[in-house]
């Protein structure tokens, strides 16, 4: 949804700004938001029909800041309802229609935050605000061939956002290039009285030429596996270009897993579903319940209100125990790469739980790797930048995932700027003559 | 050779089917994750902090 007046009104004070000789960086420039995120004189729908005439009568933190740094609301982004919490079968899931991707309207931009990802991709607006609870921000950045970054748990005040999972929900940039990730971050990041879980820590970027010098000595843990036994047959050729470019600017690879023990996707799904369900319980057992598009949804939601706190209590246990292990893993490493998705864009009519879609639970039958670093890395509170480095040959994006240690933004992102000026996967757009597409393929 | 009767297929939208589904999976992770151990002696105190 375009949000016209709100932005011609900012539009027109960036332009006076300008002429007074304003240098801001974000000055003027307009941007989307996942519309989750409150904003004045606009609807908030939380991509949810219950929820179709919400209104906020003030803005989200992260656009407050936005709105201080001069950036100009254009548009309020399609989403997932309720951020798919209940655990959604179809793309349709969403008030607003499933996500089209930019570069195959057949297939789906990834969700949930599905709208940031298709009109960053689609060139609609130059950056947008994603959410990830576990994967939000990092599989709508893969399939549209986007850079998004998942901030650490904290960064980024989160006060005026639709609550999904207070333990697990990150507010965080999606963009075409880590730089301009860079500038929405330092904006973005620090503290909030507004948000008990906020860090009070700020971002800054660190000067390119310090971290080129450091590029030849970062070691980058990397399990072969995570592409050799998991990737399709469609994205494993570009995935395995893209490490090898990676390697020519961080040539140190290590290597490091996560533990093999830790049952991860129950693990996250059981602390969002206990989290989700408490959170909309008054609307799961009200009379609009019906009125969510997604029986699957439905169906998860319903019976997330009967988590046992046991089971809840425990996932949090291992939690602390997941932590630890990251605290030992980057003794080893300084960053881990992987897959962004170990498959390209899924067709949009197709279930989201057939089989090969999700990456949380590996079949027994392959070693785990990292593959289950979305929902690790969440589990955790770490950032992560996800970013492409090619395409499938199916024509589709593909992207990698780097993750550090609490806090490492500033290194993440400029380790992949300086991949981005090696490479030109970033600066490729949809409908370009180059790029062809073609059928896709069933999975 | 007798023809094998065949298997009544489900919709897999069915909102019955789907909630038990549900039902099941939640009963799945929690067995998942009652399987793995966390050693009392050595575990960190509770992370409240008032």
């Amino acid at each position: 949804m375009v949000t016209r007046t709100r932005a011609r009104r900012e539009a027109k004070r960036a332009d006076a700004a300008l002429r007074r000789g304003d240098k801001r960086p974000l000055l003027g420039v307009p941007y989307g938001a996942k519309d989750l995120l409150a904003a004045k004189g606009a609807p908030t729908t939380w991509g949810a029909p219950p929820f179709r005439d919400q209104t906020f009568d003030s803005d989200a933190t992260a656009i407050r800041k936005l709105d201080r740094a001069g950036a100009v609301l254009a548009a309020k982004l399609a989403m997932v309802e309720l951020a798919g919490g209940g655990g959604y079968r179809y793309p349709s899931a969403s008030l607003q229609g499933p996500g089209l991707n930019p570069w195959n309207t057949e297939r789906w931009s990834g969700g949930s935050s599905s709208g940031s990802a298709a009109a960053v991709a689609g060139g609609l607006v130059p950056y947008a605000l994603g959410s990830e609870t576990s994967g939000s921000i990092g599989t709508p950045s893969a399939y549209c061939g986007i850079t998004g970054v998942r901030p650490t748990y904290g960064l980024v005040s989160r006060h005026g956002a639709m609550a999904l999972s207070w333990t697990l929900d990150k507010i965080g940039p999606m963009a075409r290039t880590a730089d301009d990730a860079a500038l929405v971050l330092a904006a973005i990041a620090g503290a909030d009285p507004n948000d008990p879980t906020s860090s009070g820590k700020r971002f800054r970027a660190l000067d390119p030429s310090s971290v080129r010098a450091r590029l030849p000595r970062l070691r980058v843990a990397f399990a072969e596996e995570d592409i050799i036994d998991h990737a399709s047959p469609e994205a494993k050729d570009a995935l395995e270009r893209g490490v090898d470019e990676f390697r020519r600017i961080a040539p140190t690879f290590v290597r490091a897993t996560l533990p093999e023990d830790l049952p991860y996707g129950p693990m996250v799904g059981t602390v969002y579903g206990a989290e989700g369900a408490t959170i909309f319980a008054e609307l799961i057992e009200g009379d609009r319940f019906e009125e969510l598009i997604d029986a699957r949804q439905k169906a998860g939601l319903r019976a997330a209100l009967d988590i046992r706190a046991r089971d809840y209590l425990q996932a949090m246990r291992l939690r602390a125990r997941l932590s630890a292990a990251f605290t030992d893993l980057f003794k080893e490493a300084d960053v881990i790469l992987s897959v962004g998705r170990a498959i390209t864009a899924t067709l949009i009519a197709q279930p989201l739980d057939a089989p090969g879609v999700t990456a949380s639970n590996p079949p027994p039958s392959k070693r785990p790797g990292n593959i289950g670093l979305i929902p690790a890395g969440n589990l955790a509170g770490l950032p992560a930048i996800f970013f492409p480095c090619g395409f499938a040959s199916d024509g589709m994006p593909v992207g990698l995932q780097l993750v550090g240690p609490a806090f490492s933004e500033p290194l993440l992102l400029a380790i992949v700027s300086a991949y981005q000026r090696e490479t030109d996967h970033h600066s490729k757009r949809p409908g370009e003559p180059a790029q062809e597409l073609e059928p896709a393929a069933t999975i | 050779m007798t023809e094998q009767p065949k298997t009544p297929s489900r919709d897999i939208d069915d909102p019955d089917l789907l909630r038990t589904q549900a039902r099941e999976g939640i009963e799945k992770s929690a067995a998942e994750l009652r399987k793995t151990k966390v050693p009392i002696a050595t575990e960190p105190p509770t992370v409240y902090r008032p």
